[in-house]
């Protein structure tokens, strides 16, 4: 088809004196859950519902659009290798298209697929915009050249591959910062309604694993360095994460939510729709009813975070605590309806009226909506690197207080108590109260003069501007390389003021070492000290005094070190204090990071939160957890080896390999992905020296 | 020093061929007459693209050890036994010019080949027309990856084994199988041809046709009679479960302290595999309708098409922009593939460009995806491969005088050994009671090594039933060529697999032979850091080797007294 010019929106003569406004949304239909669901007809109204995703098009709007579809933050390219094909685009402008919510749900049409994986993805990035109000942006593409200087590119749109390969999974790939969705023809174990052995699944159908797949794409652009499985729960985060956020979108969907609590009685803590997670996928592969579901386990005893180890598995038990929190909120917020209409807690006689019905849904919506946002505003919370579910808990808590700060529904109560029963605990914390699980802000009071100087500093670097700046063009410009380009300029700004801070008071305060150091494992900077990166820099929004809404500035610090597998082979390049000057450091095993994330008041000047990891790059207790997590992981690799037999090694993580991927949908073989050891860490840890970018620096390690 | 090989006038003399990463060994028994021997042969090959370090290649190796074959027996060999089917186990048939002494100058009596090799067979039938339809569906499908690659034709076709193909090299595994499996069977029709009836040029017969024996697992073979050796056969299992199965949780040797991940359920990946399988029938049997494309015939474009040669349509504008058009080089991006910020479609105004501000060109070549599938085909060509290795022919063999057992287990995996040494197989003893193949093992003496000693081709408990004092364990590997193997871009192979050799050296109390380097006092210690691949041993467990290599000193020094150590070869004689 051909491409069009833009839309003329006036007269053949040119006559019209005003042409319409742009809308602000466009109208798309996908599968509510996704293509078996729709086949069920005791489930009709989950068949397909119409999203409504922000308007971009080529006629103007908050960005353009063409044919693919390719618009502002996500490019759809239907090239399916595996079968040998190429689809055309899909062209979401032409009148056809725009007069009827766009094509119509079908299998067996490539451009309903492409419209669907476009307005599941919008949806999902519209979801994160909205709670963190300002623009996503996705992880950049860094290289290494020859001679080992690193650069950062701005990937401007993320990829999306409806049918990138045959098998029954689906990912994120880091490394091309793209989606990767299989299809596959289900095996004989298939069992359910709507699949039979033999019949084709798309993974880019299920309304689910599309919500899942962008998940992980902006969480990595947000916290790059949450894909190192530098402790137990560090992947699991990511995928309980991107559960979460599927799950509780299920409730923007009115049609199903009504559907389900009318079934229920309006009970919505037993197995439900909403609570399934790819449905589709789960009876293709003989799962039974889904692939995952929000309620752990739905029968029995309920499973602890300690009852399990496997990524996925540890990121269900997130799910289930915020599942549970969810459920108590629900609860809270319509005890009052079902009294009024005499229905118990235990399950009602007959049908709810249907002006219940919809305002239990009004109720649920809500507290669903909140607790999402809730979810993604706590990343701004959390520490750097090195994440766990309890300060993931923390970062809940704070996030929250800083938004509403009195807790009228006990939303921050439901939290606490949810993953206290899920077995998720909060270190060095004394006891599960609010305001013991608040972060706390650094300590000032020894040397208040010295930390004043931090604001002088950032006041003389004109830092605050920047922020404003910065502030002002996240929430206003379309063009996210220029938002890219001033947080780049914010960056290197606070790179040179943070390194600046009293020595002794950041190491203890922030965990952060700006004194020379001894070991040798550490990343330094040709003067003997840690380098440093400042790997984020952005602004996030609050509730300030008298309500006023307010900016942050929340500035992400780190600093690494090399780990090695053998702690005396870790003691003896740590120690070496005698080497030869110029001689290099052997080869990783791993990377240990540090660091913290501060939450800074600049019109108030005051640090509010240092969030910091454990210990400081060089208190070797550092190395502890990753190196523990990594001996299992690699326990785990040799696994996956074992089945790559005859050649054991050989096949140990081809980038491209779905297998390799650390974001899989299911994991194949749960090798550690390549980013995390060996050649590519070193490589990657290279590129945080970019945080300085101006100045030139000599190649560190000669190796 | 004559070039025949005597037999010991009791128990058994063992050769084990030193010629690379392959397997070849001779044994040769006494018989009534002292002159005369009864020679055994088991496998001759090398791995297809195998070189020595000096340069040497695979067909100088072949024919050095072919004609050491004929030396050895007279050119008169009992019986050959090929375990299974796989270029490393016999190379020699294919390579012509050990092919030419084998085919013509050793006359061989009988051929001896596991169940799985029957023509006769049922179950073999199926289980071989289902591998020939796993082959020629990855053929197809490789061939198709590789021409979006813009690679024309698969090199492995046409290479000569020895060589490197050009194609796909280093790049894909299933490209790799494909290559030698093309060989492999060749190799085995010739070994077969080799015992058809040989006729002179006027047509009469010069040479009978000789019989070919397949063996079942629980069959006890004496070819000289009740006073002869005694040939137990343990494996292949009659099963196609076990046949697929090549790893078993707990069952193997692994490296490291004890990980509560150990328990793993490995089931997402079996079921991807099954999943891939069905998918690649599903073309097939659908035939022309391709039942397993992501849509109906003619919807989208052929994507081989969309060349610089193509027509001009908006189509293919768009995919050259968006995509691109020309070979995924593989390329990670460090180099190309940007271009500057202000070239992008919606950067700011020209004058804001500086040069370090770039955006990712919509078209960069690390963003396509047209090797994804090709690490799909990877795993279910490893699956295949493993397939092979399992079909292995397990034989324990023990001396007419002794019962004393030579356990020779070709490479077979998981699913082999356990229906052996988890599982019992119950024979005749041939003294009208029966035996156990968990005793059977208990003799053992000599242990062959399954698959040059990687990590799954020797179980845990298989070892643990080799309790004899005595144990010696011959590993036939060239362990430096292994650890500098390439083949997906990833680190070396570990042949063999540390914490196996290290428990051998328990169990043999550091009687452990490597066709490579010998003893173990002469072993290099494979320093993982000097290699690019990632290695998770620790210096710990090198150190432990070690120390039971000291530990072992006066055994080993006892080893070397009795064993013959030549170039081409080591011998050792097995007493009563």
């Amino acid at each position: 088809m051909p491409r069009r010019k833009k839309a003329d929106t006036r007269g053949v003569d040119g006559a019209w004196e005003r042409s319409p406004p742009a809308p602000h949304r466009r109208r798309l239909r996908v599968y509510a859950l996704d293509p078996a669901t729709a086949l069920e007809i005791d489930r009709e109204p989950l068949h397909a519902v119409v999203l409504e995703v922000p308007w971009e098009s080529a006629t103007g709007g908050r960005g353009s659009l063409s044919p693919g579809p390719v618009g502002e933050m996500v490019e759809v390219v239907d090239v399916d290798p595996a079968s040998g094909r190429f689809y055309p685009p899909i062209d979401l402008d032409h009148p056809h298209l725009l007069a009827q919510d766009g094509a119509a749900p079908s299998t067996g049409d490539p451009h309903f697929h492409q419209q669907m994986v476009y307005a599941v993805a919008m949806r999902t990035i519209g979801v994160f915009e909205q709670a963190l109000g300002r623009r996503a942006l996705w992880a950049d593409h860094v290289t290494v050249d020859a001679e080992g200087r690193t650069r950062r590119f701005f990937v401007r749109r993320l990829r999306i591959y409806p049918h990138a390969f045959r098998a029954p999974n689906a990912y994120y790939s880091p490394s091309k910062v793209a989606l990767l969705f299989g299809y596959f023809p289900a095996g004989e174990e298939a069992e359910g309604p709507g699949v039979a052995p033999g019949g084709m699944v798309y993974t880019c159908l299920s309304y689910d694993i599309v919500a899942h797949e962008t998940t992980h794409a902006l969480l990595d652009g947000l916290h790059p360095r949450y894909s190192e499985p530098s402790n137990p729960d560090m992947l699991a985060f990511h995928e309980g994460f991107a559960d979460a956020v599927a799950i509780f979108q299920h409730f923007t969907h009115r049609e199903v939510l009504e559907h389900v609590i009318e079934r229920s009685g309006g009970q919505l803590d037993q197995e439900n729709d909403l609570a399934l997670l790819a449905v589709e996928m789960g009876r293709a592969l003989g799962h039974g009813e889904a692939l995952r579901t929000a309620l752990q386990p739905s029968r029995g005893r309920r499973r602890r975070l300690d009852d399990v180890e496997e990524a996925h598995d540890r990121g269900a038990i997130l799910v289930a605590a915020l599942f549970d929190a969810f459920l108590a909120i629900y609860r809270q917020r319509t005890d009052d309806l079902l009294r009024i209409a005499g229905v118990g807690r235990t399950g009602s006689s007959g049908e709810l009226h249907r002006d219940l019905v919809r305002r239990l849904a009004d109720e649920a919506q809500k507290a669903a909506g909140h607790l999402l946002r809730m979810a993604i505003r706590a990343l701004d919370y959390c520490p750097p690197v090195d994440l766990d579910f309890g300060d993931y808990l923390r970062a809940l808590i704070t996030a929250d207080r800083d938004l509403v700060p009195i807790d009228e529904r006990n939303y921050r109560l439901a939290l606490i108590e949810a993953f206290r029963g899920r077995g998720i605990l909060a270190r060095g914390v004394r006891n599960l109260s609010e305001e013991a699980l608040v972060w706390r802000a650094p300590r000032t009071d020894l040397d208040p003069a010295r930390t004043a100087r931090i604001f002088d500093a950032l006041e003389s670097a004109k830092v605050k501007t920047s922020v404003e700046e910065l502030a002002a063009l996240w929430t206003l410009t379309n063009d996210r390389a220029t938002i890219w380009k001033a947080a780049r300029a914010l960056r290197a700004k606070l790179h040179g003021v943070l390194t600046r801070l009293p020595a002794g008071w950041a190491r203890e305060e922030l965990h952060l070492v700006l004194d020379e150091v001894e070991q040798r494992g550490i990343h330094t900077d040709e003067r003997g000290r840690p380098s440093t990166e400042v790997h984020s820099a952005r602004v996030a929004r609050r509730r300030g005094p008298g309500d006023q809404s307010t900016v942050d500035l929340v500035v992400e610090i780190t600093q690494r070190r090399r780990g090695y597998d053998d702690p005396a082979r870790q003691r003896a390049v740590d120690r070496e204090a005698d080497a030869a000057a110029g001689e290099g450091v052997p080869r990783a095993d791993f990377l240990v990071r540090s660091g913290c994330t501060l939450l800074i008041d600049l019109v108030r000047r005051e640090v509010r939160y240092a969030i910091r990891s454990r210990f400081p790059i060089d208190d070797d207790r550092c190395l502890a957890t990753p190196r523990a997590t990594r001996g299992a992981e690699l326990e785990r690799d040799l696994r996956a080896d074992a089945r790559a037999a005859p050649f054991a090694g050989r096949f140990a993580p081809i980038d491209e390999l779905g297998s390799g991927e650390p974001f899989a949908l299911l994991h194949a073989s749960t090798r550690i992905s390549e980013a995390y050891a060996g050649t590519d860490s070193e490589a990657d840890s290279e590129a945080d020296s970019e945080a300085t970018p101006r100045v030139p620096r000599r190649a560190e390690d000669p190796r | 020093m004559s070039a025949t090989m005597t037999p010991p006038a009791a128990g058994v003399k063992v050769r084990a061929y030193r010629h690379g990463f392959g397997d070849c060994f001779l044994l040769a028994f006494p018989t009534a007459d002292p002159d005369v021997a009864w020679y055994l042969m088991i496998d001759c090959g090398l791995f297809w693209q195998y070189k020595r370090s000096d340069g040497a290649g695979i067909r100088e190796q072949l024919a050095a050890v072919a004609a050491d074959l004929r030396d050895a027996t007279g050119g008169d060999i009992d019986a050959l036994v090929i375990t299974h089917e796989h270029y490393d186990h016999l190379g020699g048939f294919h390579h012509e010019e050990s092919l030419r002494i084998l085919h013509d100058e050793i006359h061989f009596r009988e051929l001896w080949l596991p169940w799985t090799e029957d023509p006769g067979d049922d179950l073999a039938e199926e289980l071989r027309e289902e591998a020939d339809l796993e082959l020629r569906l990855l053929r197809r499908e490789l061939l198709a990856v590789a021409r979006r690659m813009g690679v024309r034709s698969l090199g492995v076709e046409d290479a000569e084994a020895g060589e490197q193909p050009e194609a796909l090299a280093g790049l894909s595994f299933a490209d790799e199988l494909l290559g030698f499996s093309r060989s492999t069977s060749d190799a085995l029709a010739a070994v077969r041809e080799m015992f058809e009836a040989r006729t002179d040029e006027a047509g009469d017969e010069v040479v009978p046709r000789r019989p070919t024996r397949y063996f079942d697992p629980g069959d006890l073979h004496l070819p000289m009679g009740p006073d002869g050796p005694r040939i137990w056969v343990l494996g292949p299992p009659r099963s196609r479960q076990a046949l697929r199965s090549n790893e078993r949780s707990g069952e193997h040797f692994e490296s490291g302290a004890d990980h509560p991940l150990r328990a793993l359920d490995q089931a997402p990946a079996e079921r991807r595999l099954a999943a891939l399988h069905t998918a690649l029938e599903g073309r097939e049997d659908a035939g022309r309708s391709d039942a397993a494309r992501a849509f109906e015939r003619g919807v989208g474009l052929e994507l081989g098409e969309l060349g610089e040669e193509a027509a001009p349509s908006p189509e293919l504008e768009f995919f050259r922009r968006h995509y691109g058009l020309g070979a995924d080089d593989g390329n990670d991006g460090s180099d190309g593939g940007m271009v500057d910020g202000g070239g992008g479609a919606a950067a700011g105004g020209p004058g804001e460009v500086d040069d370090q501000d770039v955006e990712v060109a919509d078209d960069a070549a690390w963003r396509r995806i047209d090797r994804v599938w090709l690490g799909e085909l990877d795993e279910l060509a490893l699956q295949y491969d493993n397939y092979v290795n399992n079909t292995s022919m397990v034989l324990a063999i023990a001396p007419g005088d002794s019962d004393k057992v030579l356990l020779f287990v070709g490479d077979a995996q998981a699913g082999n050994w356990l229906s052996w040494c988890d599982e019992v197989v119950r024979c005749d003893d041939g003294a009208g009671g029966s035996v156990s193949s968990h005793e059977l093992l208990q003799r053992a003496v000599l242990y062959k090594v399954g698959h040059h000693g990687s990590h799954n081709a020797t179980l845990r408990k298989g070892v643990e039933l080799m309790t004899s004092p005595e144990l010696v364990a011959v590993i036939p590997t060239d362990e430096e060529w292994a650890w500098h193997k390439r083949s997906s871009g990833d680190g070396g192979w570990r042949m063999p697999f540390l914490p196996i050799y290290r428990a051998l050296l328990e169990r043999c109390r550091g009687r452990v032979l490597q066709t490579d380097s010998g003893l173990p006092t002469d072993k290099p210690r494979m320093t993982p850091r000097d290699s690019d691949g990632k290695e998770p041993f620790s210096d710990e467990e090198f150190a432990e080797s070690e120390t039971l290599i000291a530990q072992h000193a006066g055994e080993i020094a006892e080893l070397a007294a009795r064993l013959r150590s030549e170039e081409l070869f080591f011998e050792l004689t097995i007493d009563p």
